[in-house]
């Protein structure tokens, strides 16, 4: 865990926020393009963890930098960074992980952003540019709505940024992007899940292997009805609140879970479920997996008490 | 070595494995490196090659076979597969050729169809040999005496070779 303060907040759109972060002493640990941090929201009486993309320079170790796209249908975790935080307050971070790291062998480097999707690779492009990479980057986005790095892009960028303006009708054509890319490429996609799986359906039926396709869902726990829980080895009953992810109550209970993106996309957190109707909300485990584990960072229990393996 | 291995079942983790030829079902685009002329292969190698669909074919008997190889590969989409026959030395050659273009090595079939050839690195002067295999041989590059080690680069497509006797890096009298 580490403390930083708010140094910076820029309004980039009605509901995209960005926050500079300054370490309290000392220098920020290092990261690399595509990273991402847990910052630990106070919301009422509990904590919240969100994981936000690092969009700073990863050779910049004075500051990080994310931006949050208000949720509306979200917990409160974007909610309290759009309304109530504020310059000089202080926030709490998990150190960065990467889910979603440049693939360092590739001859050319297709970036496909949608909407707040865009996050990592502003990273990216830092480090691309660095290295003398070749890269295009294709953004979708509505304008004025979620086009937070539009214009500062296109004037970085030139030919290599292609914006598509879904207000205004503009679509990308993952079909054209995808065909006859030279040997060597690789796509990197972050965004809505119809984006990614658009993306990895186009990859796949023009014969791009999977080792070609990166991806990063772009989600955190959505809240549901209460729950009752039980722990088979230690017999405890947890109840889950509405607002609060299962992983959440476990930690609240004192279990500490491994958890890297609190997403559903890592993996980490996967725990053996015995009984109980479950509500799978993940992208990363097979139906056949989740016939015997949930990941509770996103999954929550529904119907019959749930029974954990814990 | 570990008791629970006999010799016959220990095998270095690194030693390449070949697969049984088969067209990639996902693929769009087929390439073939053929090192000897198609009509030489065996019968079944040959159903294989004719079951490709729409193959590029390249044999390394044209004329300027690698400056065609690099051209073909630089040039191929992603979606390509390539498929190399021809013996050991030869699969790793073109390998090593197709890695510096990009591709994967899920993207590569090597098929090992001739004789027994392959590729030695110098571990002491970094020079890639091909010949017979044998246990030991004296690399051209510096003359120290190699032993082959069953141990296998992808990335340079070669076994390693090191110096036998380090008391006696040379088999002859070294100048």
């Amino acid at each position: 865990m580490m403390q930083v303060r708010i140094s910076g907040i820029r309004e980039l759109t009605p509901v995209i926020r960005e926050f500079t972060l300054t370490a309290l002493e000392g220098p920020l640990p290092g990261f690399s393009a595509g990273s991402h941090v847990q910052v630990h929201l106070p919301l009422g009486s509990r904590t919240v963890r969100n994981a936000y993309s690092l969009t700073g320079d990863p050779a910049d170790t004075r500051h990080y930098r994310i931006a949050v796209r208000l949720q509306e249908a979200s917990r409160g975790g974007s909610r309290f960074l759009h309304e109530q935080a504020r310059v000089g307050d202080t926030l709490t971070l998990s150190p960065p992980a990467n889910l979603f790291a440049l693939d360092l062998t590739a001859r050319h480097h297709i970036l496909i952003a949608g909407g707040i999707g865009i996050t990592p690779f502003m990273a990216y492009l830092d480090s691309l540019e660095r290295r003398g990479d070749s890269f295009e980057l294709h953004y979708a986005y509505r304008q004025g709505l979620t086009d937070a790095f539009s214009d500062e892009l296109l004037a970085r960028l030139g030919h290599r940024l292609h914006r598509y303006d879904g207000s205004a009708g503009q679509v990308m054509d993952l079909k054209t992007i995808l065909t006859a890319r030279p040997m060597g490429s690789h796509v990197y996609t972050c965004g809505p899940q119809r984006l990614l799986d658009g993306v990895r359906a186009q990859a796949a039926a023009l014969g791009w292997p999977a080792a070609r396709v990166h991806w990063e869902a772009f989600s955190s726990a959505r809240s549901g009805l209460p729950f009752r829980l039980e722990l088979a080895r230690s017999g405890r009953k947890i109840e889950v609140e509405a607002e609060q992810s299962l992983l959440e109550a476990l930690e609240e209970a004192g279990m500490s879970i491994p958890n890297l993106c609190r997403g559903g996309a890592c993996g980490q957190c996967a725990t053996r479920h015995l009984q109980g109707d479950i509500d799978h909300r993940d992208h990363c485990l097979s139906a056949e997996e989740q016939q015997q584990f949930l990941m509770p960072c996103v999954s929550r229990g529904c119907g019959t008490a749930l029974v954990l393996d814990l | 070595m570990s008791s629970t291995h006999s010799n016959e079942s220990y095998r270095p983790f690194s030693l390449p494995l070949y697969r049984q030829p088969s067209p990639s079902a996902c693929a769009q685009h087929h390439l073939l490196v053929l090192q000897r002329p198609a009509d030489e292969l065996s019968p079944s190698l040959q159903d294989f090659v004719q079951a490709l669909p729409r193959p590029i074919v390249l044999s390394a008997a044209d004329d300027d076979f690698d400056k065609h190889l690099d051209t073909l590969l630089y040039a191929a989409p992603v979606g390509s597969h390539l498929y190399v026959l021809g013996d050991e030395a030869f699969l790793w050659k073109v390998h090593v050729t197709a890695q510096g273009a990009g591709m994967l090595s899920e993207e590569i079939d090597l098929i090992d169809c001739g004789p027994a050839r392959r590729r030695v690195f110098c571990v002491h002067c970094g020079l890639v040999q091909t010949g017979p295999v044998l246990a030991h041989l004296n690399c051209a590059g510096c003359q120290v005496q190699l032993g082959v080690r069953e141990h296998f680069s992808q990335r340079l497509g070669a076994y390693l070779g090191v110096c036998e006797n380090p008391d006696q890096p040379y088999a002859e009298v070294h100048p």
